[in-house]
Order: structure tokens, then C-alpha cells, then sequence
């Protein structure tokens, strides 16, 4: 018998909230964090807003070291809140998990890609070598992984990056599943990290990807992404666990489904899309009926969201579920992405509510999906699936659900 | 010495960034359907060109750049210089 695998704690820093509760009211609000890009001279480029964290101090969150690069301390403090959440580390001390066996596993696209650019910038400085050597030391996407088991003093804990880009987060997510079901450790700590950099806005705007004033996915009009940041993270054990030390249960992770379609470095592929979200329903036991609201990958792109609404009519059939864009409030934070977008699905569970695409004016008849335009809305929400599209068609789909108690079947 | 014309600097620029030989390269063949390239090639052509000549190109323009037709009809927009007619082959 497979084990059931449950959310517990959960951790937040993006552009919107910092923590839980407040991005449970942000999302209610259908809050944006877009705003003029203060982390990178923008000069020569032709729009630039992003969706920074503003005002971080690492050191409200943190009881380790401070000295982190930007995304691994993200990444540390959103693992600090999560575990706190699960009431972990109630007490103050290193927490009844330290020797136990564990998974950290975070997402991510970039790693140090903050620091990069700061050692780009120390060469064309030709700073001294040891200010190099420090920024060299943060750039490895390992770091982020490392930063979250040290802060949390987890020494038995397996700790993995996956760098699987705008998928990542549920990646690892579904590692955490994987480890936890298998009976191979005792908890997970998972999620997504990245930070804004100047390299990562410039790939995008490249590309021609990067919109000039809102990010408004499905809309008629949208004109792309703006690059975001920050973490999310989830702390994941068995409900039997969770059951043995009465810890709140948010959600259960349902299953999970991955797919490399390696077909063309950029677009989407159709048909891989549409496997990789049935693999997920497979792996969850749920047939597309059931699920109540899908937390699309939603970038804004024209392609993207395109391929991604064709994909979910291959699904789901003439009449979809609901397919909200987070995006639009959040920004793509890359990494954190399909993790913030798990906590959205999970809190939706709890307080019955679906967020909003914010931004939005007029439907894409070629996406023809109800994306709760604007305002959410009150539902019975039971079970959510959360997908994720990355570049090289490196797709991820978690499937979330209520608490077994809760959830019946249909 | 051969003069060479921003027709011919369009064909090298493909032939670079999209490493096809030569003598299979023409103007109407597919970069996609038939060469089997993937999207990062016609990124990096647009690249080439933008910096070369310092246009800009759109994101609706790079859409069409879909063959050596298509790139030359888009340089001709955002440069002036006609693709077609302008073949001076010194």
C-alpha cells in the first residue's frame, strides 16, 4: 500500500506576501507585485518591470548563516516559515526532525544566477579576487538546496537541486512525493527559488518575451511574461505521521506526472503537454471530471497559452475546469513557480477559493478556458492541478487534494 | 576585391547560424519543416542582424521569418535596404 502523502507547513516569499496568510489575503485581493526592476541597471532596454521582493532581510528569518546568495536565502527563509508552519520548531530548538531522514529538494532555473551577474560586474570592475571567489561560491544551484538543510539543521537529510527551469518546483515537489511514498525517508522539505538578474530578464527579453506594462495570460491582447522571484516551500510527510503528532493538514499530495518531450528548445509541444497531465491524473487516481480547478502554467505568451488551452481541451474535453493564471499577479518566478502556484492550490483547498487572472479584459477565443477573470470566486474546491511548462518541454504536473477525510469520491 | 551586398551578408548570416550547407540552403525551403531546425536558430539570426545593423526587430516580425525569404523580406522593413531586388553579386 502506497502511502498517503500530506502538506503540513507551508512557506511564501514572493512579490505579493511574505508568509502564509498574507498571501492567502493577497490572492483573495488579486494583488500584483509588478513594478519598476531596482535590483539591475536597465538602461537600453525598452521596458522594464518586474516582480521583485522588496524590503527582504534575511536575517528576520533566518537563525543560520545570512551569508547566502539572493535565491538560496529565499529558498532558506520560506523553508524556516514552512517548518514553523508545521509546527516543527514550535519550541525553538533544532527541531525533532535534525536526525531523522529527510528530502530537501528545491527547484530552480537560475541558482546563483543573482551573483553571476555580480561577478560579471566585479570582472568589468576588476575587483580584487577574493570578492570573485565569495560570489563564486553562491552561484552553484547546489547552494540553494545545502542553504535550506543547514538553516534547518536537517544533517540527515538528502538535499537536492533540481534544475529543471519553469518546471522545477514541481519537480521537486514530486520527489518529495516519490521519497515519501517509497518509504525512504520521513519527510520532505520541497519547493522553488529564484531571484531576478539581469541575465535571466535579458534571455526573456531576447526572446521577445518580456510584456511592456502587465502580464495577462489567456487574454486577447497579452504580450508576455514579466520575470519574477522568490520561494515557496512545502513541508510534506504521510498522514499517518502528520495523523501521530496532530499536525494540521493543508492538503494531499495527490500524484504526479513528468514529461521530456526534447522536441524544440522553446515552443510547446501540444501532445507532450496533454501526456505529461494525464500521467498526473494517472499517478493521482482522479479522472479529469474530478478536479475542480486546474493552476495553469499561464506565462502570457501567445504561444504559451495557446498550446497549453489546446493541451487541457485534449484533457479535459468541451467544457474544461476552470484554468486560472497566477501569473498575472505573481510574475514567472521561474523556480518558485509551479511552488508558490502548489501553495495557491493548497490554500484554495482550505478556504474554498479560487483565485483570480488578474489583468484581464478580453478571452483569447483560441484559449476559450474560464479563467476567473479578475475577481475569485468561492468554490468547493476538492481537488486542483497544478501545472508546469518549461523550455525543452520539461513538464510537470502535480495533482493536489483535500485531506482524505474531507474529499469523498465521486 | 569583391564587394559584398547586404544580400549576401543576410545569406552568410543564415548559413552561419543555421549551419546548413551552402548549396541546399534557399530562399524558400522551411528553417523548421524542412531543415529541421528548432527555435533558437531564428533567435540567433535575429540577434546577428540587430546587432550588425542595429534595428530592432519585432515579435511579430521574427514570426515571420520562417525561411531566407522571410528574414530578407523582414531585414528589407527594418533596415530599408530591399531584400529582393537589391542582389548585387560583385
Amino acid at each position: 500500500v502506497t502511502a498517503t502523502v500530506v502538506i503540513t507547513g507551508m512557506g511564501v516569499m514572493c512579490g505579493v506576501a511574505t508568509g502564509v496568510d498574507e498571501f492567502a489575503g493577497a490572492l483573495r485581493a488579486g494583488r500584483g507585485a509588478a513594478g519598476r526592476i531596482t535590483l539591475f541597471d536597465t538602461t537600453g532596454f525598452a521596458h522594464d518591470l518586474a516582480c521583485e521582493v522588496t524590503g527582504f532581510e534575511p536575517g528576520r528569518w533566518l537563525r543560520g548563516t545570512t551569508d547566502l546568495g539572493r535565491a538560496a536565502a529565499f529558498a532558506a527563509a520560506a523553508s524556516r516559515m514552512a517548518v514553523r508552519d508545521a509546527g516543527i520548531d514550535a519550541s525553538g530548538d533544532e527541531g525533532p526532525w535534525r536526525d531523522r531522514s529527510g528530502m530537501v529538494c528545491v527547484g530552480t532555473t537560475d541558482g546563483g544566477g543573482y551573483e553571476l551577474d555580480a561577478m560579471v560586474r566585479a570582472d568589468l570592475d576588476d575587483a580584487p579576487p577574493q570578492v570573485r571567489a565569495a560570489l563564486a561560491r553562491k552561484v552553484p544551484a547546489t547552494t540553494l538546496s545545502v542553504a535550506v538543510a543547514r538553516e534547518l539543521g536537517l544533517s540527515r537529510a538528502e538535499a537536492v537541486t533540481v534544475a529543471t527551469a519553469c518546471a522545477a518546483g514541481n519537480y521537486a515537489i514530486g520527489a518529495g512525493l516519490d521519497a515519501l511514498r517509497s518509504g525512504d525517508v520521513e519527510f520532505a522539505v520541497c519547493g522553488g527559488a529564484d531571484a531576478v538578474s539581469r541575465r535571466n530578464f535579458t534571455g526573456f527579453y531576447r526572446l521577445g518575451l518580456i510584456a511592456p506594462d502587465r502580464c495577462r495570460p489567456f487574454d486577447a491582447d497579452r504580450r508576455g511574461i514579466l520575470t519574477g522571484e522568490g520561494a515557496g516551500v512545502l513541508v510534506l510527510e504521510t498522514a499517518e505521521s502528520a495523523a501521530r503528532r496532530g499536525a494540521r493538514v493543508y492538503a494531499e499530495v495527490l500524484g504526479y506526472g513528468l514529461a521530456c518531450d526534447a522536441a524544440d528548445p522553446l515552443a510547446p509541444a501540444r501532445e507532450g503537454i496533454a501526456r505529461c497531465m494525464r500521467t498526473a491524473l494517472a499517478d493521482a487516481g482522479v479522472m479529469p471530471a474530478e478536479v475542480d480547478y486546474i493552476s495553469a502554467h499561464g506565462t502570457g505568451t501567445r504561444t504559451n497559452d495557446v498550446t497549453e488551452s489546446q493541451a487541457i481541451h485534449d484533457v479535459f474535453g468541451a467544457a474544461p475546469p476552470r484554468t486560472v493564471g497566477l501569473k498575472g499577479m505573481l510574475g514567472h518566478t521561474m523556480g518558485a513557480a509551479t511552488a508558490l502556484a502548489g501553495i495557491v492550490c493548497a490554500l484554495s483547498i482550505r478556504d474554498g477559493f479560487i483565485p483570480p487572472t488578474v489583468n484581464h479584459e478580453r478571452t483569447d477565443p483560441d484559449c476559450a478556458l474560464d479563467c476567473v477573470p479578475n475577481h475569485g470566486v468561492s468554490a468547493d474546491v476538492r481537488v486542483v492541478q497544478n501545472n508546469g511548462l518549461a523550455f525543452g518541454g520539461n513538464n510537470a504536473v502535480v495533482v493536489f487534494g483535500a485531506a482524505p477525510d474531507r474529499r469523498g469520491r465521486l | 576585391v569583391s564587394m559584398t551586398s547586404s544580400r549576401d551578408r543576410i545569406r552568410d548570416i543564415v548559413l552561419e547560424r543555421t549551419e546548413v550547407d551552402d548549396d541546399v540552403l534557399d530562399e524558400t525551403s522551411l528553417f523548421y519543416e524542412d531543415y529541421g531546425l528548432n527555435s533558437i536558430v531564428v533567435v540567433e539570426i535575429q540577434a546577428a542582424i540587430e546587432m550588425e545593423y542595429e534595428v530592432e526587430i519585432g515579435k511579430e516580425q521574427s514570426l515571420r521569418m520562417v525561411n531566407l525569404a522571410g528574414v530578407r523580406a523582414v531585414f528589407g522593413e527594418v533596415t530599408g535596404i530591399a531584400g529582393r531586388t537589391g542582389h548585387v553579386n560583385a
